[in-house]
């Protein structure tokens, strides 16, 4: 088996969004150190996470340097096309993709859409002779491991039938013998039956993948030209090219029952698929249910490997004004033998205690219920989810906006509180917005006072309790710190700093009495300080004036001692 | 030795090795892991082997593979080990009849 996932995280890429996780309907995300990547196990390949992932961290295998090595192979390549090709290239005909698939280097391009009519013919056959019997569709892979894995009751359901292109696959080997075969489609779900069933599919590609291929080989569809041998082989599909839009496979089996067969019902999108399953184990239904359910909200036109992001309304169209409608086909009779049962192994939640979920709960800082948002901020549904996640090891408190929020203002507030000077936060209404303790005590009993009845003194305006308001006003106007300035208050000097904390918005200023007792210990130190380093000084100048004085007086002394030699000596002469 | 192995020198020189060989490996590490075919593979590094050019370079009993995408590993691990099963089934069917 391929030890590449069809989904992988680009690492360097995600950052710090819960978005992935949030949009993931088997909740297969796993977030480490800030990191979001798939759990294989848990991953149903919607492909939700790679569609909603805002910088595109999360990408699909791509598979084409692969179906390049196979086509250098010796075995004809053929095609598997899915039909909802019709939507994504609008801009060529039929012939015309097949004629440019061809100049890739494949041998023939056949419809997904036969495999499909071949379920159809099957599931009719099986709904005529039941009664009282709920059938699910396996033609949507990621339906059928999204029950498997998460409501393994209704597994049972599930048609022991194989998928439409595996069913093609089979078709295709049967009519050409040794050849290989790679599915293009818009679907990445493809992509793991074609590792689990190699044998019949050899690799999946999206059309994403197949859009970029033409490009590289520069290849415009719409001025591609055709031949006459350019048609789908063996041949043309009909109805089962209706699949890939919701309702489109019930079509197709109603063609080949009677509508009194079975309620028919259809359902497209995983998140309305959880809720529609939800009821269904206890369902003792009179009459058969067929149940089509498709992964991709509108069927797999909107597939994750589309391009075409066009309304659901117009693809449908599209579908619809091309599958033909062949009477005399109808009813179909089953060509192969397609059964089949999945095996995927079902995933086992773990339980925890009321304990171990307490616990939890309170290292995000919840210790009541009221604590608990459930604002989904961290991608889950609810705080009591999230504690899950984070027990079972796939979440970290970090993403709790909640409790970082709070942690953060706990980080300020302890500082503030702690802060030996006063200090005050003031926004452009002069207005304060937080000031410590210490600052209500600085400007007087009074104002302490109100910081009493009201800690944090929001709201009260700046100019009734401090007289140099006009400060902060030039500091939030220009924009430019003031540092250090004393400032006379009643019988002490203030020294201010005022500062930009959002510049013209909010300022903030660091206050203190250096009249103050403490204070004053300070500035004495600092004055003696003052009194040694000038001593210092001075006397080091003294010593150098010395040493100058002394070194000229030698200078000197030395000049007359040799003028009086120099006389001797000629005198000797 | 039992003929039906595979012995893989993946080059870690650092232009394979940062070209693609980095992935190669623990993608071939998983496959032999996954698969439990620690009997039948054998993996080895090796240093540069001076054609930089033509990397990321994978040898296989010999055979060399070049520019090689991590992507297509597991494929030309699976084809590999099918041609050895092949050669060994058919030696093993000469030996018999002979």
């Amino acid at each position: 088996m391929n030890p590449l996932y069809p989904i992988y995280t680009e690492e360097a890429e995600c950052q710090d969004c819960y978005k992935c996780v949030r949009a993931c309907p088997a909740k297969a995300i796993h977030i480490k150190e800030g990191k979001a990547s798939v759990m294989e196990e848990r991953c149903v390949l919607c492909g939700e996470c790679v569609k909603v992932c805002p910088v595109g961290a999360k990408r699909v295998r791509n598979d084409m340097e692969r179906v390049k090595r196979l086509i250098a192979q010796k075995k004809p390549v053929f095609v598997s096309l899915a039909p909802s090709f019709v939507s994504e290239f609008r801009e060529a005909k039929p012939g015309q993709l097949i004629h440019a698939l061809k100049r890739l280097g494949f041998a023939g391009v056949s419809e997904t859409a036969l495999g499909a009519q071949e379920v159809s013919a099957h599931v009719a056959g099986k709904l005529k002779q039941t009664r009282g019997e709920m059938v699910i569709s396996s033609a949507c892979p990621t339906v059928v491991q999204y029950i498997k894995k998460y409501k393994p009751e209704l597994s049972p359901h599930i048609t022991d039938l194989y998928s439409p292109v595996l069913a093609h696959c089979k078709l295709l080997r049967q009519t050409f013998g040794d050849i290989a075969i790679v599915f293009i489609g818009p679907c990445i779900s493809k992509k793991y039956e074609s590792d689990q069933y190699r044998e019949l599919l050899n690799i999946a590609l999206t059309f994403t993948t197949l859009r970029a291929w033409f490009e590289a080989e520069n290849i415009d569809l719409a001025s591609e030209k055709t031949e006459s041998r350019d048609n789908f082989v063996p041949q043309a599909a009909a109805e089962g090219a209706l699949y890939p839009i919701d309702g489109g496979m019930i079509a197709g089996i109603k063609a080949n029952c009677s509508v009194n067969d079975a309620a028919f019902m259809s359902f497209s999108g995983l998140h309305h698929i959880k809720q529609v399953l939800k009821d269904l184990p206890g369902m003792k239904p009179e009459t058969n249910i067929c149940l089509e359910l498709l992964a991709c909200e509108g069927g797999c036109v909107n597939g994750p490997g589309v391009n075409r992001k066009l309304s659901t309304a117009v693809k449908r169209y599209d579908l619809i004004h091309y599958a033909a409608y062949p009477e005399e086909e109808i009813p179909r009779k089953p060509l192969l033998e397609i059964e089949n049962i999945y095996q995927v192994n079902s995933v086992e939640e773990p339980a925890y205690s009321a304990e171990e979920i307490r616990k939890a709960l309170a290292m995000v800082g919840k210790h009541k219920p009221e604590h608990e948002l459930n604002c989904s901020g961290c991608g889950y549904d609810s705080c009591r989810e999230f504690a899950m996640a984070m027990l079972g090891g796939k979440a970290e408190r970090e993403m709790c906006v909640s409790y970082m929020r709070g942690l953060a203002n706990k980080k300020a507030n302890a500082l503030l509180r702690s802060m030996p000077s006063g200090v005050v936060i003031v926004n452009d209404d002069l207005k304060i917005v937080e000031c410590n303790l210490n600052f209500s005590r600085i400007l007087g009993r009074e104002t302490a006072m109100v910081y009493d009845a009201n800690p944090g003194m929001a709201g009260a305006l700046l100019e009734k309790v401090l007289p140099f308001a006009g400060y902060f006003k030039t500091v939030l106007e220009t924009g430019k710190d003031m540092v250090n300035k004393n400032i006379k208050y009643n019988r002490t000097i203030l020294n201010v700093s005022i500062f930009s904390i959002e510049r013209h918005q909010i300022v903030g200023a660091v206050i203190q009495d250096v009249t103050a007792p403490a204070i004053q210990k300070e500035q004495i130190i600092k004055h003696t300080r003052d009194v040694i380093d000038r001593n210092l000084k001075t006397v080091q100048k003294v010593a150098y004036l010395l040493g100058e004085n002394a070194s000229e007086t030698e200078v000197i002394l030395d000049s007359v001692i040799k003028s009086f030699s120099v006389e001797r000596v000629e005198g000797d002469i | 030795m039992n003929p039906a192995r595979l012995e893989i020198e993946i080059c870690m020189g650092s232009s394979c090795f940062s070209r693609g060989n980095n992935k190669s490996l623990s993608i071939i590490q998983a496959f032999i892991q996954r698969n439990q075919l620690d009997a039948k593979i054998e993996l080895r590094g090796c240093l540069c082997q001076n054609k930089c050019n033509s990397g990321p370079l994978l040898k296989i009993n010999g055979t060399l593979y070049q520019e090689v995408d991590p992507v297509t590993v597991a494929d030309i691990l699976i084809e590999a080990l099918q041609s050895v099963d092949e050669a060994f089934a058919e030696t093993a069917g000469k030996k018999a009849a002979g």
